[in-house]
């Protein structure tokens, strides 16, 4: 039974203000975490 | 021993194996079919006590799936900690955000705006002035002093904030200076229609911290130049690429885009476009986004493969009684559906083209969300507040300009309306309405203003999850192929 860890969990940093509505960008130079 | 409520699964292609991930510790594993039985049987197995009887295979993945919270006690714990990981997204005090609407008059006048179907809006819109502007200033600062945050995050957003030009350069160095003697580091946004956006703007803004700004394009030149014209109906396409041109180099630019059945058809070619120009490469995001209301497309875009009638969401600009808001730029719509919760129902058009656009903004290499991670949003930030051109206080753009929605102003008490308000979204939360969906950490019951204007009730979710499955997959992908080149890099 393999698992092949491809993320670690960690403190997300759910950068994106407004995903649905209004994108700002207050953070664009973050990398996003996958 | 139970297998999460938040662990998510996709089955990959062309091989036995199966992509899980958990949305709430956003731990991503790739496991055999067997990994995957034995989640299955786990709660059945646990019941019946045969706990004991798991083998010693079994048990070693176990214990990698319970560290990385495939596996948790009870649903119970589950609860507690997606309870816990809300209040310490609402009360994360290492960013203090603001963004400040330096006017709500616009230069443009685009069709799917309820301003530009006003030709007086603009005599009529706020616009803040330094008095008010330096009010600001000393709310952040007693903000920085009360929260000591490690960052102050500011963006500038309107209507198009850049006609507010001596507001946004005061703004910028009072900020600057205020967080500099707080040992604060400070970040400038600007959201803006790119018009103005010149190198010499750009050049004023640096030295304050500009980090990066938001320029629409709404398709490729044809499209965009019907969809945001000049109020005189000139086309804007051409001046606003000239001005990414010459500052993309100086500061980081994120392309964004408003699609409809109208336009959604010409972003490969927009995208296309991008990618022949110079300054492609540099571009730090492109991402597109559903706009407007209306009835369905007749024939819908062949490129986007929407499925059947349902239409486009309506703008949440506009109220339900069809009343404009407040007057923050509305680029983008939430829900679909007036109704209930099942908002999706109508939302087929803007799930599938958004996943349609997101695959070939990737294809064309370019920087993009991945879909999945989509929230919370600011209005679930104790620590994050919009700042109207009068100087109210609201929870997120969305709420500009309505009064019940204010929560407070930045040089006056807190009247009890606006406490009334404030307690109202201290305690917002449509995802309590979500049952155990799966992707409750990753979309926080989706857009509050969209669950306000178009649902009538802040705490109905605004629910978008046919968006997330397919994201998924698509990161699933991703995930397989970024193990296939780089096999021994990311075994435990």
């Amino acid at each position: 039974m393999k698992i092949t860890i491809v993320n670690t969990p960690s403190s997300k940093s759910n950068d994106k203000w407004c995903p649905w509505l209004i994108e700002i960008p207050a953070e664009i130079g973050d990398s996003q975490k996958k | 021993m139970q297998p999460s409520i938040f662990n998510v699964r996709v089955p990959l292609r062309d091989q036995s194996d199966v992509f899980l991930m958990n949305t709430l510790t956003d731990a991503q594993i790739i496991a055999p079919p067997e990994v995957v039985s034995l989640l299955d049987s786990l709660a059945a197995r646990t019941r019946a006590g045969v706990g004991d009887a798991f083998d010693p295979e079994e048990r070693e993945a176990l214990a990698t799936l319970t560290e990385l919270g495939f596996v948790v006690d009870s649903h119970d714990d589950d609860r507690q900690a997606l309870d816990a990981y809300f209040d310490t997204i609402r009360h994360d005090s290492s960013q203090l955000r603001l963004t400040v609407l330096t006017t709500l008059q616009c230069n443009f006048a685009c069709g799917y705006c309820f301003q530009g179907d006003h030709d007086d809006h603009n005599r009529h819109a706020h616009k803040m002035s330094l008095e008010t502007a330096a009010q600001v200033v000393a709310h952040a600062a007693r903000q920085m002093d009360a929260v000591r945050p490690e960052r102050l995050s500011i963006t500038f957003f309107g209507g198009e904030p850049l006609l507010n030009l001596p507001v946004v350069y005061y703004l910028a160095e009072h900020f600057h200076a205020e967080a500099t003697a707080r040992g604060v580091r400070l970040s400038l946004s600007i959201i803006t229609n790119g018009l103005l956006l010149t190198p010499e703007v750009v050049d004023r803004l640096l030295p304050f911290g500009l980090t990066g700004a938001k320029v629409t394009l709404d398709g490729d030149k044809a499209a965009h130049d019907r969809k945001r014209p000049l109020r005189g109906g000139q086309g804007t396409f051409d001046k606003i690429v000239a001005n990414v041109r010459a500052v993309a180099g100086k500061v980081a630019i994120s392309i964004g885009g408003n699609f409809d059945a109208d336009n959604a058809d010409s972003y490969p070619a927009l995208l296309d476009f991008l990618a022949e120009q110079e300054f492609g490469p540099k571009l730090a995001k492109v991402n597109f986004k559903p706009v407007m209301g209306g009835a369905a497309p007749a024939t819908p875009p062949s490129t986007a493969r929407p499925s059947g009638i349902n239409g486009i969401i309506p703008l949440t600009a506009v109220a339900a009684d069809g009343a404009p808001l407040g007057g923050t730029c509305m680029t983008v719509a939430g829900a679909g559906g007036t109704k209930a919760a099942s908002a999706c129902d109508t939302c087929h058009f803007v799930d599938e083209t958004m996943g349609f656009l997101r695959e070939e903004t990737k294809k064309r290499g370019f920087p993009t969300v991945d879909g999945v991670h989509m929230g919370p949003c600011e209005i679930h930030r104790k620590h994050a507040q919009t700042i109207g051109p009068d100087g109210a206080l609201y929870a997120c753009p969305g709420f500009t300009g309505e009064a019940t929605f204010a929560t407070g102003h930045i040089a006056a008490a807190q009247t009890p309306l606006q406490a009334k308000a404030a307690d109202r979204f201290d305690r917002i939360g449509a995802w309590r309405n979500c049952g155990d969906c799966s992707f409750i950490p990753v979309c926080a019951g989706g857009c509050s203003v969209a669950s306000h204007t178009e649902l009538g009730d802040l705490d109905t979710p605004a629910c978008h999850r046919p968006s997330l499955e397919s994201a998924l997959v698509s990161l699933a992908a991703d995930a397989a192929a970024s193990l296939a080149q780089a096999p021994e890099d990311r075994h435990p």
